[in-house]
């Protein structure tokens, strides 16, 4: 049984009145895992104990089996790359980096070597002689992703580093923390941007309150809050037809009428579809488009946070 | 009201700070018929220099009007009629978002006692309407977002410019700012530009795009021109239940020519022989359930990196719609 | 819902009156909008406002004004025929109701010191550090408009400490005349306050203020403030004064007690750091000539600068 990378058990951390996270119990063995949750969920506290930047109030965080707060080999094997820095803009990328690096536990003599190789692998090679001042906000990124690797951690943590980033850029990043993790590191990353975690991972943790709200795979997840109402558009040449085809059955709270499709609310989706389904092929309909706004996680976070999906997700 | 059909035409634009060429030669045209219009770019495009001299800040060489009006004889009065709503925080420190929504509409021009009422217009349009009377610097990040959002509106004006609106918003912060945003045009009767690198929240609310890239417009039109250069219409997206491989080899088997693109989804191109209908029965008869079909739209990452990149360029993310 | 009783009335038709819903609908706004010419009047009172909001940024220099305004009072009043020693008019003694109330310059001048303190070196260094150029600039406010409406704001809060208290002290002074041939004779010295007053005005409105525009940090514009004006003026003044006497203007404070005592035609008694009227004149126009036209251009590159930083 392969140790867990990061385990956080019964885990507190308030500050003065304020709560950061309350009694979270997680465990973490390796991938890509997207971090989820509303603006002062607790996202950003959950990422500083891990990188062992704060100490728990109560319970305890271990990486790689140590206290990332008291042990300094721990923390130099984790990268962390914060929302918000303030660097030292005079400084060249390349000479930020090299300092960094140096900071996060790598020789002196090898620190320059590293800071080149990160900085290389983020695509910097051409920019990293030029003062960080006039860097864009996506240089800045890749700058700071540079840093977190420069010390080759096993565990990197990311707070949202793609905001701001142009597509291009984005797409770009994408592609290198992917490889980053086929090459076996293991990388939590948090994001607002749906897509953007979609992209990188299928695995992800909801946090909310200050709690674990789900986690697992995106898709497992999508399934589980099958349990709830969803909506379902269907649009075809005679959508009254439809309509009356799928009234009767008692699963159906509501149907509504568009110019050429409908809309039907219900309460057990996987019925639903399998009706629809059905019905079109019965009646030989000229199914257009079918599709809900139930199903892409952006709704499944919005159940989720909303309050009504906790009883559920947690079965 | 400006008597001008067109909310924005650049022809020639060129500016130059020293050596660099910001802009090469800009050209592009807006008609009144556009509502909610995208800028978007890569970093270093040029959409902040371009911003400046639409709003008469700097000079350029060439031929622009906003509204009708020339930014380098009329720039104060393009600013009147322009509302802005900056990506960093611009608040004077020390006042309640009444008094900063109110100073800016006097600043903009209007009388006190107009400016004061439609101060508290804009801060009820924006949902800020129990804060309204609270110091701005306590806000959290969504609420600093809304105050921009009304002290922008606060002075009627008729071409808002909203440079990343969602930026830092949680997923339902931003679909609320969306649906604000969305509702602008029919409400106020105002045209928006949005500037942002968020191409899903382009996808929501514009109906036109400006492009920009090296200096240059790539692309200025509708966004239904933009992503009709590239659809063939007989794409779908098929999203199923459990595991896509099941579907993806019986489509195969059908002579239906399939992409799956995550566990759940693929896309397929329809020979002639089969319709729509055929694809459900298909999917029944090997016991799939299909959760979602829809006609493959190209989605405006892929038109974006299309028109930036000049070729086919495959997103790493899933290639469905956003 | 409507019950049919057996008290409801037999049906003679009842007269219902009018009701109306009204569209709290959006009106656009058809009205005039203010040339950008005006528009300093609006920054300007939006700084009074700001100014006047705390304790500290200014009520609490206006209520030493006035303490000092009433001690001098009462000193004059009581004290009238003493001797002043601290100047003399062409070598012979003065009387003390006519040498302190030039004196008096200094104490108002250490209460406008404060005010530059809280607010006048602070000022332009707050706007830009949070961020409220972008929020001027993206509307049809221009440089000038913004250095005219900060500066007529900050003047006049400096006038009310410097001008006011002063100008009353002097109307008291020529009420305790003797007869009207002395009051008549006494009139000019309203001018005279007026004049040193609206200078000092500017000197403490300008001078901090372009201190501000050029660091971009509050504290560190604090800072240089208060170390320009308490050491540096005073090294200038030591310079001059061991040297070549008009380099004492160097210190505008100098210049400004030296322009009170010049206009009063009284000298300091000890051998003072004090130059010719003139050359106090001089000083003073160069020195707030200097200060604004540094505010104009920091302000003008900070405009350009401003909006749209980021797309």
């Amino acid at each position: 049984m392969t140790a867990a990378m990061v385990s956080v058990e019964r885990c507190s951390k308030w500050y003065g009145h304020v709560l950061g996270v309350s009694d979270i119990s997680w465990q973490l063995t390796g991938g890509v895992i997207g971090l989820l949750g509303p603006n002062g969920a607790g996202k950003s506290t959950l990422m500083k104990l891990m990188a062992g930047l704060l100490r728990p109030s109560r319970g305890t965080v271990r990486v790689m089996g140590g206290d990332p707060a008291e042990d300094a080999s721990v923390r130099r094997r984790i990268g962390y790359a914060p929302e918000h820095e303030s660097t030292y803009d005079e400084l060249t990328g390349l000479e930020l980096v090299t300092t960094l690096a140096h900071l996060a536990g790598v020789p002196r003599a090898q620190a320059g070597a590293a800071a080149l190789s990160a900085l290389a692998t983020m695509g910097m090679q051409a920019t990293m002689n030029r003062a960080v001042k006039g860097y864009s906000k996506g240089m800045r990124q890749r700058t700071k992703l540079a840093a977190t690797l420069a010390h080759d951690p096993e565990l990197l943590i990311l707070d949202e580093p793609l905001t701001g980033v142009d597509p291009i850029a984005r797409n770009e990043i994408i592609a290198k923390i992917r490889a980053l993790a086929a090459a076996g590191k293991t990388i939590v990353v948090s994001s607002h941007v749906l897509y953007e975690i979609e992209a990188l991972t299928q695995d992800i943790v909801v946090i909310h309150r200050g709690q674990v709200l789900a986690e697992g795979n995106i898709f497992e997840i999508r399934r589980l809050i099958d349990h709830h109402p969803h909506r379902i558009r269907v649009e075809c040449d005679r959508p009254r037809e439809l309509a009356a085809a799928i009234a009767g059955s008692d699963h159906v709270l509501r149907v509504s009428m568009e110019r050429k499709a409908i809309l039907v609310d219900t309460r057990d989706p996987d019925r639903c579809y399998d009706e629809l389904a059905a019905a079109v092929i019965e009646r030989k309909l000229d199914l257009r488009a079918m599709s809900s706004p139930d199903n892409n996680l952006g709704a499944v976070f919005e159940y989720l946070t909303s309050g009504q999906g906790r009883a559920r997700a947690s079965e | 009201m400006t008597e001008s059909t067109t909310i924005l035409e650049l022809a020639g634009v060129t500016k130059a700070y020293g050596p660099v060429l910001a802009l090469r030669g800009v050209d592009a045209r807006v008609e009144r018929t556009a509502k909610v219009i995208g800028l978007l770019g890569p970093n270093g495009a040029g959409k902040s220099t371009l911003v400046k001299c639409m709003l008469g800040i700097v000079g350029f060489n060439g031929r622009a009007r906003v509204l009708g009006l020339d930014p380098q004889v009329a720039g104060a009065e393009i600013r009147a009629r322009v509302g802005y709503m900056p990506e960093s925080d611009i608040f004077l420190a020390g006042m309640t978002a009444v008094e900063l929504c109110a100073y800016a509409a006097e600043l903009s021009g209007l009388p006190k006692n107009e400016a004061m009422q439609r101060a508290h217009a804009a801060l009820y349009y924006a949902g800020l309407e129990d804060k309204r009377y609270q110091v701005v610097d306590g806000y959290s990040t969504g609420q600093k977002q809304r105050v921009k959002l009304a002290q922008a509106l606060v002075h009627d004006p008729e071409l808002l410019f909203l440079d990343e609106p969602t930026n830092g918003l949680d997923p339902r912060s931003r679909d609320e700012m969306l649906d604000l945003i969305g509702e602008l045009p029919g409400k106020r009767g105002c045209a928006i530009m949005i500037s942002t690198h968020l191409l899903t929240d382009v996808d929501r609310v514009c109906d036109t795009a400006i492009i920009m890239h090296q200096g240059q417009v790539r692309f200025a039109g509708t966004t239904e021109v933009l992503r009709a250069s590239a659809v063939a219409s007989r794409d779908y997206v098929v999203e199923v239940r459990d595991s896509v491989t099941t579907l993806y080899d019986a489509l195969t088997a059908a002579g239906a020519a399939a992409r799956a693109f995550s566990p759940v989804a693929l896309t397929v191109t329809l020979p002639d022989t089969m319709t729509p209908q055929q694809v459900l029965v298909l999917a029944r008869s090997v016991g799939v359930q299909i959760r979602t079909f829809e006609p493959h739209r190209e989605s405006m990452e892929q038109a974006f990196l299309r028109v930036v990149s000049g070729a086919q360029f495959a997103p790493v993310s899933p290639g469905g719609p956003s | 819902m409507i019950e049919a009783t057996s008290e409801t009335p037999a049906a003679t038709p009842v007269r219902i009156g009018k009701g109306v819903i009204h569209d709290l609908g959006y009106a656009r706004y058809a009205g005039e909008r203010r040339s950008p010419s005006t528009l300093w009047r609006v920054i300007m009172r939006h700084q009074l406002s700001q100014t006047w909001k705390t304790w500290w940024r200014w009520k609490l220099w206006a209520v030493g004004a006035a303490m000092v305004t009433v001690t001098v009072g009462l000193v004059i009043y009581l004290s009238q025929n003493e001797m002043f020693e601290p100047l003399r008019r062409n070598g012979a003694a003065v009387k003390l109701i006519d040498g302190l109330l030039p004196y008096s310059f200094t104490f108002f001048r250490w209460m406008a010191f404060g005010l530059t303190m809280t607010v006048g070196s602070t000022n332009i260094a707050r706007d830009r550090e949070t961020g409220a150029f972008g929020f001027y600039f993206c509307r049809p406010v221009r440089a000038r408009d913004y250095v005219f409406g900060k500066l007529a704001g900050m003047t006049l809060a400096m006038a009310s400490l410097l001008v006011v208290g002063p100008f009353l002290l002097t109307a008291f002074r020529i009420g305790l005349a003797h007869d009207t041939d002395e009051m008549l004779r006494l009139l000019p010295w309203l001018g005279r306050v007026l004049v040193v007053g609206v200078l000092a005005s500017l000197v403490y409105a300008a001078l901090p203020m372009a201190m501000s525009a050029v660091l971009g940090r509050r504290w560190l514009a604090l800072g240089l403030w208060a170390g320009y004006w308490v050491v540096a003026t005073g090294i200038f003044a030591a310079i001059g004064f061991f040297t070549w006497t008009p380099l004492i203007a160097l210190d505008p404070g100098a210049a400004l007690g030296s322009l009170a005592y010049g206009l009063w035609g009284l000298e300091v008694s000890e051998k003072a750091a004090q130059v010719s009227v003139t050359v106090a004149l001089v000083s003073i126009g160069v020195h707030v000539a200097l200060a604004i036209g540094i505010l104009y251009w920091r302000v003008s590159r900070e405009a350009v600068g401003a909006v749209g930083a980021s797309a």
